[in-house]
């Protein structure tokens, strides 16, 4: 057995060794994302993203006349496998950028990690991720706080006065979505009728509904993912109740309808772009023609983040990562993709528009631009 | 409203219960925790639902494709990974089960990508009414095909020569291989008929939810303590303990707080544990 | 005995050039880190399911034990406030493994493995809803103060210690509870409480091991000590034969190395982890062709 281990331990030194070999020629894109375990959903599609944005860069000519290479990593959605991969992507792969990790828990472990080249966190909402650590974040989404309360003043302008908070008990996502949600919607002058949990991974919400009914409410407040805010939906029209349901980004996602079905009811939840725009529509049908499947969310920010660090390669004029940081972090640095034109503030974070997207009969389109106040 | 959510809490019962049994079986012959189980449970709901999308199958043929695929699955399972590991003892056989779960979770992943899906049309939704009483399809369907699943475990168990051998074999191996039964072949039959039950539970719990690679584990892990609970290796224990965790956990998400209803069914487990190892309808464990 | 003791020293030795080599670049230091402490916290394991047999399927929670009380500790009060947390976290784990199972080791086999398995997600959920240890949004800003130098010092103490352990008294009864435990006690040896003993030092060190990867890390989520966790050290221990201290260690190393080595294949990377550790394991039964561990006597 011993033997075996040792023989393991040189293709490993040799892996090591050669990783950055073979590919001197290429501009090297770092991906440090989810692609198996529990966030896999989330990290596949962005990374599918990724790779149509290279494809079409590399088909168009290549960026500073040299293919775009992908160093894809896959971190397994743990934090410590995030912060390895990314000080891998710097150390041996050379990449000039890191994009991903594409959830929160991660970012936070590759914000803490040291690296020193810029990390584009596609879609990691948490409003503590800048204060987690000194690497260079450059962050495409906004934070769950602006959410909740773009969406608490929308529940607010709606009309809506008594909201029921549903939150995923373990996703530091849906708590700060909803923390914000609640103290918006207090301000302008909501009622909260109550807190409720659910665990992740959660498929029967009937117990939850059976306790809500005991309580008046005319909006309810779902910062969750799109596969139990499918299943949530489904239920909570199955027995009535056809009250408005207010969400956020994460419910972006063509299988809420497939597992929602037909009968959403009102939904309305904040997202990054517009999905009438037909630069949007031109993007989700090359998408689907690429992977076969209809694309989200995640996909078109992993998309943004790849277009925008060829944007910032390009005025850099070199693959050095000190020099794409350094046009990352001057702030007139802008970039307008299918999410609209946006900046990064003096921390990271973007400052763009936020859509109030519905889906109406299966139509989806934006209402228009939510606010904060 | 206490009518309601008795109701809630029985038919979530069901569903653990359904996916229980294959655990309680494979326990009861093999000695084996077979943490593999609620992977193959989801291939079973993959296989109906490429019945279903690329044939057009209703639900008792598409039923009945995931169930051979399972079955298939099983078999394959068993002699490669084991039948192989049975002589190296339980926490072998236990890794071994851990390792085809990552390969079963992964290997789907790989195959069909990791975005969910669901089934169309006719499996989900729809009322039946009885009366004043407005009964969703799909859980009556798990209740209808959980009764069905134990009806034939029993029978099986109780009255087909294998079943015997199954019987002889978790009782006593070396007694069972001296009356002329083979050990290999009862456990193997355990297995594939325990897939082929997983194939049951995924297709029916697909059907009601959606279908990821993952898709397996929060329920089967709640499964699993509902087998351990009512007394694994005992059929009737596996209901009794399914429906008893679907009522317990119902009604912490009713009184307590809902945060803490994600431990509900690993507490009562350790408090079982504690109290009656054997569960509440299972055999005094001989060593 | 001079022959082993030269290859222990020869060890250490290598171990320690290892961490100086290594000290300069942040991957390098990085992957020697995960590779000794992932060694530590499967011989940590080891010393309940080698030696005295008990399946336990939570020392991944053992080791979050160990992570947050060091986490906690060091951002409150810094580098100093680590070796504090540290101490803490392995009094915290060696209670709560002592006192879950003074009632718990009662069970045989499988039921054991149902009740650490329970018990590791209890303590998931409360990782969760700990309110210093930032709950679910993870700890964040735990000063990086782990070394390579640090990981392999304590690698090398941790072996030294069970390799002591083994041989003593104490191990004896260990190892004889681990053959068979009726025959043990029949010989006037005290099963349980050396059962318990082993269990609580077995998550005392996992702990330890714990709260130097948080240190290492910066960041601890309570998702990093979940099931699967628990999983690669049961994996590890099985791998390199349970009760052979060195074999764990270095297949815990072997299997973190893997999934490094695995990294850049994406989602292709768990199917092939999954493969190796099932080839792995057919490999071991064929070989030894008799038991890995006792957990429950094959007729």
């Amino acid at each position: 057995m011993r033997k075996g281990q040792r023989l393991l331990i040189l293709p490993l030194l040799m892996l090591m060794l050669c990783g950055g070999c073979g590919r001197s020629d290429a501009v090297i894109l770092g991906l440090d994302l989810e692609l198996s375990g529990k966030h896999a959903l989330y990290g596949t599609a962005c990374a599918d993203g990724v790779r149509l944005a290279v494809e079409e860069k590399n088909a168009a000519g290549g960026l500073l006349g040299r293919p775009v290479a992908l160093a894809e990593m896959d971190n397994r959605s743990l934090g410590s496998e995030a912060a390895l991969a990314a000080l891998r992507l710097e150390g041996l792969e050379r990449a000039s950028a890191v994009i991903g990790p594409s959830t929160s828990g991660t970012a936070k472990a590759v914000a803490g990690s040291g690296v020193a080249l810029p990390v584009i966190v596609p879609t990691a909402t948490a409003d503590d991720l800048m204060a987690a650590g000194e690497a260079p974040i450059f962050r495409l989404c906004y934070t769950d706080r602006t959410q909740g309360r773009v969406m608490g003043s929308f529940g607010r302008a709606l009309g809506l006065s008594r909201a029921m908070v549903i939150t995923e008990s373990s996703s530091d996502y849906a708590r700060g979505a909803s923390d914000a949600f609640i103290e918006r919607f207090g301000e302008m002058g909501g009622e909260i009728a109550g807190q409720l949990f659910y665990p992740s991974g959660e498929s029967d919400f009937h117990p939850l509904i059976t306790r809500m009914r005991a309580e008046r409410f005319d909006c309810i407040f779902l910062p969750g993912y799109y596969g139990e805010a499918g299943l949530f939906l489904r239920q909570l029209r199955a027995w009535g109740i056809e009250v408005p349901v207010l969400g956020c980004d994460s419910f972006d996602s063509p299988a809420i309808e497939t597992i929602g079905g037909r009968a959403l009811g009102a939904i309305y939840f904040s997202n990054h772009c517009d999905p009438a725009d037909p630069a949007v529509e031109a993007f989700a049908g090359r998408f689907q023609a690429r992977f076969g499947y209809a694309p989200n969310a995640y996909a078109i920010l992993g998309y943004e983040a790849a277009r925008l660090s060829f944007q910032a390669i390009e005025r850099a004029g070199s693959d050095d990562p000190a020099a794409v940081r350094a046009v990352l972090e001057d702030p007139d640095f802008y970039y307008e993709g299918l999410t609209g034109g946006m900046r990064f503030d003096g921390e990271g974070n973007a400052v763009k528009r936020v859509w109030i997207n519905t889906i109406d009969e299966g139509a989806r389109y934006a209402l228009g631009e939510g606010r904060e106040d | 409203m206490a009518a309601a959510q008795l109701a809630c809490g029985l038919s979530l019962g069901m569903i653990y219960a359904l996916i229980a049994l294959g655990y309680t079986l494979v326990f009861g012959v093999l000695r084996m925790v077979n943490f593999a189980h609620c992977d193959v449970m989801m291939v079973g709901a993959y296989a109906g639902y490429f019945a279903s999308r690329w044939f057009g199958w209703g639900l008792l043929p598409a039923m009945a494709a995931a169930v051979l695929c399972c079955a298939l699955l099983g078999a394959a399972i068993h002699r490669w990974v084991i039948h192989p590991l049975e002589r190296a003892g339980g926490i072998s056989l236990l890794t071994g089960a851990l390792a085809v779960s990552l390969i079963l979770e992964y290997g789907m992943m790989a195959l069909c990508g990791a975005q969910p899906r669901a089934f169309e049309g006719q499996f989900a939704g729809g009322v039946l009414h009885l009366g004043r009483l407005a009964l969703p399809r799909d859980r009556m369907l798990v209740l209808l095909f959980s009764v069905a699943m134990f009806l034939l475990l029993e029978w099986t168990l109780g009255h087909t020569r294998a079943g015997r051998g199954m019987r002889a074999c978790g009782s006593d191996r070396l007694a069972a291989s001296l009356c002329g039964i083979q050990p290999a072949r009862a456990g193997r039959t355990a297995f594939v008929l325990g897939s082929g039950m997983a194939a049951v539970a995924g297709v029916l719990y697909g059907g009601m939810f959606y279908l990821h690679p993952l898709m397996g584990a929060a329920p089967g892990l709640k499964a699993f303590c509902a087998a351990v609970i009512g007394g694994i290796g005992s059929i009737p224990g596996a209901v009794l303990g399914g429906l008893t965790l679907g009522l317990a956990e119902t009604f912490a998400t009713a009184f307590l707080p809902t945060a803490l209803r994600d431990a509900t069914a690993f507490l009562l487990l350790l408090i079982l544990l504690l109290l009656r190892p054997r569960g509440m309808l299972g055999r005094e464990e001989r060593t | 005995m001079s022959g082993r003791r030269m290859l222990g020293v020869g060890l250490a030795a290598a171990l320690c050039l290892g961490a100086v080599w290594t000290a300069g670049d942040r991957y390098a230091a990085g992957v020697f880190c995960r590779l000794t402490l992932a060694a530590a916290a499967a011989v940590g394991l080891d010393l309940t399911l080698g030696l005295t047999g008990q399946i336990s399927l939570c020392h991944g929670a053992f080791m979050g034990l160990g992570a947050y009380a060091a986490g906690i500790f060091a951002v409150r009060y810094g580098p100093a406030g680590l070796c504090m947390g540290l101490l803490c976290g392995m009094g915290l784990a060696a209670l709560t493994a002592g006192g879950t199972g003074w009632f718990v080791l009662s069970l045989h086999g499988d039921y054991l493995a149902v009740a650490t398995l329970g018990l590791g997600e209890v303590l998931r959920v409360v990782f969760e809803n700990l309110p210093a240890g930032g709950g679910v949004r993870g700890l964040t800003g735990i000063p990086r103060t782990t070394g390579p130098l640090f990981c392999a010092l304590l690698l090398v103490g941790v072996l030294l210690l069970a390799f002591r352990l083994k041989r003593s008294r104490w191990g004896r009864f260990a190892a004889a509870i681990g053959a068979d435990e009726r025959a043990a006690l029949a010989c006037g040896i005290p099963a349980h409480p050396v059962k318990v003993a082993a269990f609580a030092l077995s998550a005392a060190v996992t702990a330890l091991a714990g709260g130097l990867w948080a240190g290492m890390i910066g960041f601890i989520a309570p998702s990093d000590f979940a099931f699967t966790r628990s999983i690669d050290l049961l994996a590890a221990v099985v791998a390199g034969g349970p009760g052979h201290i060195l074999g764990p260690a270095l297949a815990a190393a072997g299997i973190e190395g893997l999934h490094i080595l695995f990294q850049p294949l994406g989602r292709w990377q768990m199917l092939l982890y999954g493969v190796a550790l099932v080839l792995l394991l057919r490999f071991r039964a064929g070989r030894r062709g008799h038991g890995v561990g006792r957990a429950h006597p094959q007729k």
